[in-house]
């Protein structure tokens, strides 16, 4: 992340699953959006950077694709505490998930997600919906 | 006066009046005095035979009474003695007077080493003190009743161990004062096999709820693996990593459809675990509106088919909307895939009532299918054609069903080969249980 420009929007993964992290960024290497792409892995991990994205979203729009099955502190753990914290209520938050079963998306929509998106099966497909969120979340939107 | 003289003359007639008085006497004493004497002491006879004839009657009557005693006590010995369950005769003090085997048994001792104890050395020592104060207040105000019917009772036995019992009560009003019969049961084993009938049902929840969770969390967290197959697969079809002759496109291909595939099948499974683990309770609900939804939903494949729906009056019936939505949608689905290669498909839903329930139809003039199969087409997974021929995993049906019967309804095919296959679900017009 080094050589971005200051400016440049921030998307980060939370998803202890390395393959889709794989598929999220050759996806947005063939979509060729102007995003600083980074994977976290973990919950530990996640958490040493919520000051870091505070930091951030003083200067650029930053937004988080958040897996739902992660052991230990799962997505919907991590979503109640990140709508609580008022300082990152500018964080978009778009739900990553395996399921789109209509009962955990209006679950997550309910504690506060601004989208629930299944994970597609392709990188065609994924190229298309990471476009969406990047138009509808990310590039126009004030943050 | 020749030859007697008048002296002898008088004397002799006092002597003959005397004697005639003598006799008079005599006979007036029989008359007045023996012979009511005598008919006195024939009657006394006859009385006394009488009375010792009636004694003894009375004695033969004791005798045999005597004998009928001892054999009601002997039978009585023998019920008490022989009796399925542990008999004690406990006196006003509260000390065993009789006991049988049966009560030794129980408590591991001879039936002597009962007699003659009180009654507490049998209760556990923590409660011998509430035993005698139950015991005073009953003899004082005794009425035949069972104990530990509902609450836990044991006994001591000889040996120290405690003996589960059930203890019935019997106060026998005597005239020393009331004496008490008790006879006790051991439930020792009826307790075991309670405990074990309790633990296996237990066992038995626990393995569903694992069984529900396991289809819902295997379907779940399978459909991951199978995802990234698809991706994968797909993006080196793509070419960005080589390209693939003809025979590779092909082959790839297979990986994915069959990924694909499989994944319809979890999906269909987690459906089918849904029914049960995602329900929602039964309210009454019109169908009519449900029937509408479900016909714009396969709007499309109608117009694709054009197909002829025919949607008679609906009832109202306590049903999860979500679930008679799936219902219908599957069973409407079947009718428009089976249709008959040359006719147009005519779908007739309908519903008629009798007093208990609802029984709706979805007739269809499709394929129909041989009528042995008409139970199996209800399995998991079961399929009548092959894949290439109609496609599917064979779970809809089996899922219906499923849902018929959490609505505590009954489903079934009445299927006639190239005519169509009716298919009857009756549902009750009354829930038994409510959720």
């Amino acid at each position: 992340m080094s050589e971005e420009q200051a400016d440049t929007p921030i998307l980060l993964m939370l998803d202890d699953d390395q393959e889709d992290a794989l598929l999220v960024s050759t996806a947005l290497r063939r979509a060729q959006l102007p995003l600083s792409f980074t994977h976290i892995q973990t919950s530990e991990q996640f958490g040493a950077y919520l000051g870091q994205i505070e930091a951030w979203l003083a200067q650029r729009p930053v937004a988080l694709l958040l897996d739902l099955n992660m052991p230990g502190k799962s997505g919907l753990d991590w979503l109640a505490r990140l709508r609580q914290q008022s300082e990152l209520k500018c964080l978009r938050i778009i739900v990553f998930s395996t399921s789109c079963a209509s009962e955990e998306r209006l679950r997550t929509l309910a504690l506060g997600a601004d989208e629930h998106i299944g994970k597609p099966d392709s990188v065609a497909e994924l190229v298309t919906v990471l476009s969406a969120v990047y138009e509808r979340w990310i590039s126009s939107k004030e943050w | 006066m020749h030859g007697m003289p008048g002296g002898y003359v008088a004397g002799l007639i006092v002597l003959l009046v005397g004697l005639g008085s003598a006799l008079l006497a005599l006979w007036l004493y029989r008359a007045r005095v023996v012979q009511p004497l005598r008919r006195r002491n024939q009657a006394l006879q006859q009385q006394l035979d009488q009375s010792i004839q009636a004694r003894q009657t009375m004695a033969d009557q004791l005798a045999q009474e005597t004998t009928a005693t001892g054999q009601t006590k002997k039978r009585m010995t023998s019920i008490f003695e022989s009796a399925p369950n542990g008999m004690l005769v406990v006196n006003q003090e509260g000390k065993i007077t009789q006991a049988n085997s049966m009560a030794a048994h129980i408590f591991r001792c001879q039936p002597n080493d009962l007699v003659g104890i009180p009654v507490e050395q049998l209760v556990p020592p923590e409660l011998r003190a509430g035993h005698i104060h139950d015991r005073e207040q009953f003899q004082a105000k005794p009425s035949k009743r069972m104990m530990g019917a509902r609450r836990d009772l044991y006994g001591v036995r000889f040996d120290g161990s405690y003996v589960p019992l059930e203890v019935g009560l019997h106060p026998v009003d005597l005239e020393g004062g009331a004496e008490i019969v008790a006879s006790l049961v051991d439930i020792s084993q009826r307790k075991a096999y309670e405990e074990r009938i309790h633990e296996r049902n237990e066992a038995l929840e626990l393995s569903n709820r694992e069984l529900q969770e396991f289809a819902f969390i295997a379907s779940h967290d399978l459909r991951e693996p199978l995802r990234k197959i698809i991706a994968f697969s797909t993006l080196l079809q793509e070419g960005e990593y080589g390209q693939f002759n003809e025979e590779g496109q092909t082959f790839s291909g297979y990986i994915v459809s069959a990924a694909q595939r499989m994944r319809s099948l979890l999906e269909d499974l987690l459906a089918y675990s849904r029914v049960t683990s995602q329900a929602s309770p039964l309210r009454l609900m019109p169908l009519a509106p449900v029937l509408q939804d479900v016909l714009e939903d396969l709007q499309l494949a109608i117009e694709d088919e054009q197909a002829t729906i025919e949607v008679g009056p609906l009832p109202e019936v306590y049903g999860d909307a979500v679930q008679m939505r799936q219902l219908f949608q599957n069973l409407i689905s079947n009718a428009l895939k089976y249709h008959h290669p040359e006719r147009q498909p005519v779908i007739r839903i309908s519903a008629e009532e009798d007093d208990s329930h609802y029984r709706l139809r979805v007739v269809d003039n499709g394929i129909g299918f041989e009528p042995v199969f008409a139970e199996q087409v209800f399995e998991v997974f079961k399929r009548l054609h092959d894949k290439q021929a109609y496609a599917g995993t064979g779970m809809g049906l089996a899922i219906c069903r499923k849902i018929v019967q959490r609505h505590g309804g009954v489903i079934y095919a009445q299927p006639v080969v190239n005519e169509g296959t009716t298919m009857v679900i009756e549902l009750p017009k009354q829930v038994l249980v409510d959720e």
